[in-house]
């Protein structure tokens, strides 16, 4: 599946964060938690074994004190238009790219967890899980319905909330509607950020909020020199952390992960 | 057939083994499809009774003359809310109306204590399956009898079939008729239509 | 017929060939393929339902909405596999009402829409494995071990409880009892502080916060005590002296928010001066990195630049006192070039920025350290607070404003017996009282008051002090010396740990209470948190476990607080806010509604009150009562060679610390590696100073300060100024919480507070310290 398939769709979702609006609290990662059954081992603290979809990177520009400045890089998956990496490597079609919506699906009860996607993806956007999902007596009470939890020995990765789409769609069909009008449909990070950094949306929909944003001239994407085409896009006036947005590392002597 | 233990090399020998050996083949044969169409099935699949026996028939169009939305509703986001909840029974059982033991027990057990009434689904779909009743009710317009058998007709709820060892009810739909329909209609057919 | 092998074997073949025509096969590989479904628990469907609330978990107080699932079929849904227990598959209880989301409620002033992690991780405190459940009695005595506890019914607990108290009000010793809250905002406080108070105890004391320095400030230099408010929205150069104003200070997400609209409009200046390179700091468009504790010589350097220059509000000065004086000291002693010798801030830097800030209108300076939690001395407050008064800010749209009080009912009058009277008349345990320490927590006073045998029995309610009082271990000890111990809390903690009766509280999900005046935020609000549902049922409500011993005690107590439960007081009090026809309810005019019911059921709807400051006023006293605010170094700014560095605490938005509520499981997967790595601490050391230690990345080190010792590991973060420490606060639990316990180390038990030398109130921010390589 190298090249996606063109069909006439209306919808293609895409997500802007603005990193200069972003102050890294973390708000969008605890949504996405709740929202999509996150379970959360005791050992959380060691990172190597941590699932996080929504993931904030904290960045520097390594300039030594008292020049120093921090910047943070929400990660959720970035539903790669172009050549999505793990789609193109999936043996069992456990995911797939949506020509619909443009949504790169992950397919629990298909995947075989050969983990080919996990290093397929260059932007460290997909986890393995290692262990069975364990919710300490009565936690279970809080998992969200619409979300489905994973099983021990899967790759999992955010899914731009689809669940929310599908409730969307629904509600709309009910109401005798086709489409959606902007803002029906937002992924939990996007709703929760307190700054208002994260603005989601149908970037085929003139009108929409994100088809305006990802026109500006501070908007870039990770790693655009690989050409998988994220749908994800960041906004920064700030020149240095738009170089590290592509990888400078080599041209730049300083900064990168804090 | 054969009734000694000496070896036959003739050719009367082995023609007379090989007729036996047929009709045991025959029989083997025979037996595997019993057991994998009478016996297995009992098996592989607990019976649970419903705990009342509803008469869909006296309900719809040849008794009250209710439609099928008039108990399976969408609610107002959109998602639909299948199994009907002890309310729409309470609006005309109230107290009993004729003579069925099964409306009587529908009365005393949980209409009288306020005791909603632990029906099972027939089509229970896992969850990793996100299916649109609006979708396919509301915007394709299809009856509900293109996907679910026809209970209008059917006067007794008859026990639901599960299989012990996935939980998957007998009714639940495949994905394989789900994606030949879809298929069919020109409808998409990537994963994040139907799943969650 | 007899069965020969080959025989056997063509049957076996027809069996074979037969069972191919079966669904046996087939069905079997797609069972077992849908078998492992089942690995995965499924999460039980039914309606969904939105609910608004407010949030509690820090003063913050923002709406939120709550989205609950609803299943009364009876049927059991909760379907899965555990590992465990292969062969039998898990089926736990449906549960008939559940809440599996919490979200910012758009409609509330505060935050709108928006929501902080600890915020949206709040059903771990409502599902949490750490819930007191029943009230607790401890069974072996005290500070030997391990609690042991024994589940006893509210009425024993309660009868112990008033037994208690009563003996010793009989013995004429009501002031030996003290109670221990985290702050007295809200009616709950109140009542709690109103019931001592007819028993006859003056001890009800608070932990410390910021407000205690600014409530001594402003008394001073206004007549008022505060609480200060920032219209930080409408300001266009806001000068933050160590406000994490985006990592938690005041009301976070609203703070957050206003943040996000700057960053559209492009046409604020925010200016952070801190020692260190925090988030703050870094979004700032300007950081200036003062030395350590020099931040009140910093604001007099400004001040005199903009005097000097004549830049400052002729019309607003009129109405000061002191100015004069004012004028001369910092003309005598804070010239730019001797600040700048103080600060480490080049002296034009100095120049310009005082100059932009006294140009731009409005501008505000702001006072903090942190989130508010630690306090810095008196001389920095009146310090930064006088450039307010110099450019024209106080009370000013976008400057500074003093938070309205919430027109609440006033509480009748206190009907106290002679008892109560001779045991208010006592001093409050921990110094506070007199002149200019009225109505401040010296709660750093504590462990001594304690450890002197003059308190019978301690009451704590929803605070954590044998964790979070600075040497908080000293305290713990302490503790353990007072005859009797009661806590109020939802969760276990530290100080629960430490008592002799628990009492498990509900939680701001499972109960209706008000919440007033989101922190530092301009207008006056109030929203009510509400009882969504009921997950511990034996939790009370805090306000109502106090009625109910009144009613049990009798006499003034009593008849002081005569209600039946929380629910009638509340109801009561926001009759007042209908009486005052003040402010709005949503988008409704109070004066427009038609009776009070009206705004209770606005209030019970999720909606929230809220009232515009009043602009005006602004004057102020620059040299009240001859102290002037002067410079004055704490020792350990004082170079030392046993302790050449300085240990500097600082807050991270995902580690809760002193909030209701300990960091819950979502926030530790929040927490940077940077921070905490397994069960070690790192503190923040610049790569020079670690470089000189030799020192390098996660290198195990231990840091030694006066009061103590801490094991920890080295970050290299170049932000950080050389020769300081930076150590997060809120780590290092020591509570039976699986998610937390034994992560990191304790910053509080090594922090030790300096007296300010005016007030005698802590100043607890930083220590001297040492880094040594392990």
């Amino acid at each position: 599946m190298s090249e996606h398939q063109e069909v006439a769709s209306k919808e293609k979702y895409g997500m802007v964060i603005d990193l200069d609006k972003c102050t890294g609290c973390g708000a969008c990662t605890v949504a996405c938690l709740s929202e999509n059954n996150h379970y959360v081992r005791e050992d959380e603290s060691d990172k190597l074994h941590s699932v996080t979809w929504m993931k904030v990177y904290k960045v520097t520009n390594g300039e030594p004190f008292p020049n120093t400045k921090v910047a943070f890089i929400p990660r959720p998956c970035m539903h790669c238009d172009h050549h999505t990496p793990c789609v193109s490597v999936c043996p069992v079609m456990a995911t797939d790219y949506n020509p619909l919506t443009g949504i790169v699906s992950q397919i629990y009860t298909r995947c075989i967890g050969c983990r080919y996607c996990v290093g397929a993806c260059p932007y460290h956007a997909r986890y393995f899980n290692w262990w069975d999902p364990v919710w300490p007596e009565g936690m279970h009470k809080l998992l969200n319905p619409d979300m489905s939890p994973r099983m021990r020995g899967v790759a999992e990765k955010c899914s731009f909330c689809n669940h929310r789409l599908q409730k969307a769609k629904d509600k709309a069909y009910v109401e005798g509607r086709k489409e959606l009008k902007d803002g029906e449909y937002v992924t939990a990070c996007a709703e929760a950020c307190p700054t208002r950094a994260i603005t989601f949306g149908n970037m085929k929909d003139p009108e929409s909020a994100i088809a305006k944003l990802i026109k500006s001239p501070g908007a870039f994407r990770l790693l655009e020199k690989l050409g998988t085409q994220p749908k994800v896009y960041y906004l920064s006036n700030e020149s240095w952390i738009r170089e590290l947005g592509d990888n400078a590392l080599g041209r730049k002597k300083r900064g990168g992960l804090a | 057939m054969s009734e000694e233990h000496v070896p036959t090399g003739g050719r009367e020998g082995g023609h007379k083994q090989a007729s036996g050996g047929l009709g045991m083949l025959a029989a083997g044969f025979v037996v595997a499809i019993v057991v994998g169409w009478l016996l297995y099935p009992a098996i592989v699949m607990s019976s649970k009774p419903q705990p009342i026996n509803f008469n869909h028939k006296a309900h719809g169009a040849e008794g009250a003359g209710l439609a099928c939305d008039g108990c399976h509703t969408f609610r107002e986001d959109g998602s639909f809310a299948g199994i009907p909840k002890l309310d729409n029974c309470i609006q005309c059982h109230e107290s009993a109306q004729g003579e069925s033991p099964d409306e009587a027990k529908l009365v005393e057990q949980y209409i009288t204590p306020n005791k909603e009434i632990p029906w099972l689904s027939y089509s229970y779909q896992p969850l990793c399956v996100f299916f649109s009743h609006a979708a396919h009710v509301k915007m394709a317009q299809l009856e509900c009898t293109t996907c679910h058998e026809d209970m209008s007709k059917s006067s007794s709820s008859p026990p639901v079939k599960v299989y012990r060892i996935s939980g998957y009810s007998k009714n639940t739909m495949s994905m394989e008729a789900c994606e030949d329909c879809h298929a069919q209609k020109g409808t998409s057919n990537a994963c994040f239509v139907c799943h969650k | 017929m007899k069965l020969d092998r080959r025989g056997f074997l063509k049957f076996a073949v027809g069996g074979a060939i037969g069972t191919l025509a079966t669904p046996i096969p087939w069905d079997l590989i797609d069972e077992s393929a849908k078998f492992t479904d089942l690995w995965a628990p499924e999460p039980a469907k039914g309606p969904s339902s939105f609910v608004h609330s407010t949030c509690r978990l820090c003063p913050g107080g923002c709406g939120i909405t709550l989205r609950l699932v609803e299943d009364k079929s009876g049927r059991d849904e909760w379907r899965g596999w555990h590992h465990k227990e292969f062969i039998q598959r898990r089926r736990l209880p449906a549960v008939p009402l559940r809440a599996v989301k919490i979200a910012g409620n758009p409609d509330h002033p505060v935050n709108r829409g928006g929501i902080c992690p600890l915020g949206a991780a709040g059903l771990q405190l409502l599902y949490g494995t750490n819930r007191v459940t029943t009230p607790l009695k401890r069974t072996n005595p005290r500070g030997e071990g391990e609690a042991a506890w024994e589940k006893i019914t509210w009425d024993e607990a309660l009868n112990i409880v008033n037994g208690k108290l009563r003996e010793i009000r009989e013995a004429g010793n009501p002031h030996t009892v003290a109670c221990i809250l985290d702050n007295k905002k809200g009616l709950t406080a109140e009542l709690i502080d109103r019931f001592f108070r007819a028993y006859g105890s003056p001890n009800v004391i608070t932990m410390p916060s910021q407000e205690d320095v600014e409530t001594v400030g402003l008394s001073l230099m206004q007549g008022t005590g505060g609480p200060l408010a920032y219209d930080l929205e409408n300001s266009k150069y806001v000068l933050s002296f160590g406000a994490a104003l985006l990592e938690g200070w005041g009301a976070p997400v609203h703070n957050m928010m206003v943040f996000g609209k700057w960053q559209e409009a492009n046409e604020h200046t925010l200016v952070q001066i801190e020692p260190n390179c925090s988030i703050t700091a870094s979004k700032a468009d300007k950081w200036l990195a003062v030395k350590p504790g020099a931040e009140a010589a910093l604001a007099l350097g400004m001040a005199n630049v903009i005097v000097t220059e004549g830049l400052y509000d002729r019309s607003g000065i009129a109405r000061c006192q002191g100015f004069e004086g004012f004028k001369a000291l910092l003309e005598s002693e804070y010239n730019p070039r001797k600040v700048s010798e103080i600060t480490g801030i080049p002296a034009a830097v100095i120049a310009t920025t005082a100059r932009a800030f006294a140009v731009t209108k409005p501008a505000v300076a702001v006072y903090g350290r942190g989130q508010g939690v630690m306090s810095g001395n008196l001389a920095e407050f009146m310090s930064i607070y006088s450039l307010n008064a110099l450019v024209g800010s106080i009370g000013a749209r976008g400057g500074v404003v003093m938070q309205r009080e919430v027109p609440f009912k006033a509480w009748p009058a206190l009907a106290t017996d002679a008892v109560a009277l001779q045991g208010l008349s006592q001093p409050r345990i921990d110094g506070e009282g007199g002149e200019i320490k009225h109505g401040v927590s010296m709660a750093h006073n504590l462990t001594a008051a304690l450890k002197s045998g003059a308190v019978n029995a301690l009451v704590v309610h929803e605070a954590n002090p044998c964790y979070a009082l600075p040497r908080a271990r000293k305290f713990e000890e302490a503790v353990a010396k007072v005859p009797f111990v009661l806590a109020l809390t939802s969760c276990m903690n530290e100080t629960a740990r430490s008592a002799d009766i628990v009492l498990p509280v509900a939680s701001y999900l499972e109960r209706l209470e008000d919440v007033t005046s989101a922190a530092r935020v301009p207008y006056a609000s109030m929203s009510l948190t509400r009882p969504v549902l009921a997950n511990v049922p034996e939790a009370r409500h805090p306000g109502d476990v106090f009625l109910t011993l009144a009613r049990a005690m009798g006499g003034s107590v009593g008849s002081s607080l005569p209600w039946d439960n929380f629910e009638a007081l509340l109801k009561e009090k926001v009759g007042g806010i209908f009486a005052s026809r003040r402010g709005r309810i949503g988008d409704q005019e109070v004066a427009m509604l038609g009776s009070s019911d009206e705004l209770w059921e606005g209030l019970n709807a999720g909606k929230c009150w809220y009232e515009e400051p009043i602009f005006g006023g602004g004057g102020l006293t620059f040299n009240p009562q001859g102290r002037t605010p002067r410079l004055e170094p704490v020792s350990w700014m004082k170079a030392s060679r046993e302790y050449p560095m300085l240990l500097v605490a600082y807050e991270n938005i995902n580690i809760a610390n002193r909030r209701a509520v300990d960091t819950l499981p979502y926030l530790t997967k929040n927490i940077d590696n940077t921070v905490l790595q397994k069960h070690d601490l790192l503190v923040r050391v610049n790569p020079e100073t670690a470089g000189r230690l030799r020192l390098v990345e996660g290198d195990a080190a231990t840091v030694q300060c006066p009061s103590g010792r801490l094991s920890v590991r080295v970050h290299m973060d170049v932000g950080m100024m050389p020769d300081v420490i930076g150590i997060p606060l809120g780590l290092g639990h020591s509570n039976d919480d699986p998610f937390l316990t034994g992560k990191g180390v304790n910053a509080y038990e090594v922090l030790e507070p300096e007296l300010d030398p005016v007030t005698g109130l802590a100043v607890w921010w930083g220590t001297r310290a040492k880094l040594i390589k392990v």
